[in-house]
């Protein structure tokens, strides 16, 4: 389809291979052929109306729902993942807009939550919770949440500060691609671009994302490769580098979602 | 390296301190300054007495019904479960089994009625309000249909066991002992260990907890187990205790229990709670019911003083948790 993305195919396996993926529910077809790659450091913008079939696409990768057709690749390696701990396990985060946090618990308890540090040496096997404060803090410095106290409740911080920490969460504990669901939606200006230039900063740490949402001026400025989807079809493919030569903008974005198919 | 923290975090630490323990220890001693002051018969050894033992009765329940609210749960059978424990320790006493075994067969029972309620309520995805409803009718009724509704007394004979159990170091009952270490244990694992981490997951948000890997079905039951566990455990020591069984004893106690809880600083909606909170609440009530009793007040006037304790603590906390949510 495209000569630059077959290229790096050939020279590196992506991060995570998606070929021909088909998905019905009785008879609507939710997804029809999907073909859809992320590369290693890359953040690839998932764009389409609602009902275009962006959710379905990442439930399928989270095994949620089992593909009817098609093959997924992971770091090389063929993946099904029969439920989202399967994916967590090999990887592969997914965080949702606003429920991420478990609102009555502070901070440091949230951030462990499943995954506690007990002590060493110990025969009750007592919480560490010095560690947990310990880390929780330095991952809110990473975060750029660093006024905020590892002893603080969820319910007192912000819509961005609130994703920003479980953000850092799945980083902390591995996470090679992430997932984010309308990162954005319901952050106000400000909070958003907090919250984009700290996924701009995720590349650097060697991790990969997709960005869902149906905002294009959100994501333009922070993704490498924009996919379209459209009634389950993959309508569209742009880099961001064809920017500069013009084929790339918000507005052509824009045009493509709205008439459901990319011209020449 | 954690020194450095210290400072940020102090002020929000403090504010959750206020919130529930602070409260309960400021009325308990309120109570028992005034008790002291206007009625003779309050301020004595046996008071004081008579104020652990059945405090620390209350409480036990309490504790379990409060590790069942933080994750979530209910738990109306507690006091049905107190009382056919008694029935079962004495069945099997008068069935030739040693008390000691008995007295494990009736938290065995307790256990197991623990286990109908979260399998009923889990499995089948019914409020836990309804299904305890229904097992704490079911098992009084069941109970008063063996005794014929009349008191039974124990008449083996009374073994070291009961010394154990029941007895006295000076004038502070072993059941108070009991009380304090179970309420220490469950104080640790409800803050110090992965399975409260995981009672205060599930009681906060189910969805994000078993998003987050948490086993719930799991967490729930067992809180289920461990609630009617300490019911059944606080039921046996009364038989101990009192060596007979009353089928009409402890109606109400339910509430009462979870009226501790409630005024102890735990939410009903579940994922915050403190043991603490409650234990020191089992003994607010008690004291103040002792206090009527001792003052010359009928005694059917205590409720009046647990429904405006209920009012005006639920109202001290909701302000306080509302003011620290929203700094």
């Amino acid at each position: 389809m495209n000569t630059v993305s077959a290229m790096a195919t050939t020279a590196m396996s992506p991060l995570l291979k998606i070929q021909g993926l088909t998905k019905k529910f009785g008879g609507v077809v939710a997804l029809n052929k999907v073909d859809f790659d992320v590369n290693y450091n890359e953040v690839v913008g998932l764009l389409g109306d609602n009902g275009a079939g962006k959710s379905t696409l990442v439930k399928t990768i989270m095994g949620v729902f089992p593909p009817d057709q098609g093959e997924m690749y992971f770091m090389g390696k063929k993946i099904s993942f029969r439920s989202p701990e399967e994916a967590r396990a090999a990887g592969i985060e997914i965080v949702y807009q606003g429920m991420n946090l478990i609102e009555t618990m502070n901070i440091w308890r949230n951030f462990f939550v499943g995954k506690e540090e007990v002590k060493k040496n110990s025969f009750f096997r007592f919480l560490d919770v010095s560690t947990m404060r310990q880390r929780t803090s330095e991952n809110l410095e990473k975060v750029r949440v660093s006024m905020r106290s590892p002893d603080e409740y969820v319910n007192i911080l912000s819509g961005g500060q609130k994703q920003s920490i479980a953000i850092g969460r799945a980083l902390y504990f591995g996470a090679k691609l992430l997932i984010l669901d309308e990162p954005t939606t319901a952050l106000s200006v400000r909070e958003t671009e907090k919250v984009l230039d700290f996924i701009k900063s995720l590349k650097k740490e060697g991790v990969s994302v997709i960005f869902i949402t149906h905002n294009i001026y959100h994501v333009f400025d922070v993704a490498d490769r924009f996919e379209i989807l459209d009634h389950g079809i993959n309508i569209g493919s742009l880099a961001r580098h064809e920017a500069t030569a013009g084929t790339c903008s918000p507005e052509i974005i824009m045009e493509i979602i709205r008439k459901g198919r990319k011209d020449g | 390296m954690a020194d450095q923290n210290q400072p940020k975090s102090s002020p929000h630490a403090l504010r959750i301190y206020l919130r529930s323990e602070t409260v309960v220890i400021l009325l308990l001693l309120l109570f028992f300054i005034l008790f002291s002051y206007i009625s003779s018969g309050f301020f004595s050894s046996s008071m004081i007495n008579v104020i652990l033992i059945i405090g620390s009765e209350l409480g036990i329940i309490a504790l379990g019904v409060t590790l069942l609210i933080i994750s979530g749960e209910i738990d109306l059978s507690v006091a049905s479960v107190f009382v056919f424990s008694n029935y079962v320790v004495l069945i099997c006493s008068q069935f030739g089994i040693p008390i000691v075994f008995s007295f494990f067969l009736g938290i065995a029972f307790g256990i197991g009625a623990g286990f109908l309620n979260g399998f009923f309520a889990l499995r089948f995805k019914i409020p836990s309000f309804v299904v305890t409803l229904g097992f704490m009718i079911f098992w009084r009724a069941v109970l008063a249909g063996l005794t014929n509704g009349e008191p039974t007394y124990y008449e083996g004979a009374r073994s070291r066991f009961f010394d154990f159990i029941g007895g006295q170091v000076g004038f502070i009952p072993n059941q108070f002992i009991w009380f304090c270490a179970l309420s220490i244990l469950f104080s640790l694992i409800l803050n110090r260990t992965k399975f409260g981490n995981w009672i205060m997951a599930t009681g906060g948000n189910i969805q994000t907890a078993r998003a987050l890997g948490v086993n719930t079905y799991r967490t729930k039951m067992i809180c289920f187990m461990t609630c009617s566990a300490l019911a059944a455990f606080s039921g046996a020591s009364f038989l101990v205790r009192s060596t007979y069984l009353d089928p009409i004893v402890a109606t109400g106690m339910e509430l009462e229990a979870i009226a501790a809880a409630v005024i102890g600083g735990t939410i009903l909606t579940g994922g915050v709670g403190s043991i603490i909170g409650t234990s020191i609440c089992a003994f607010l009530l008690k004291e103040v019911q002792v206090g009527i009793a001792t003052y010359g007040i009928r005694v059917e006037y205590y409720n009046v003083l647990v429904g405006i304790l209920l009012m005006i603590a639920t109202v001290i906390n909701n302000t306080l948790i509302r003011k620290f949510i929203k700094i």
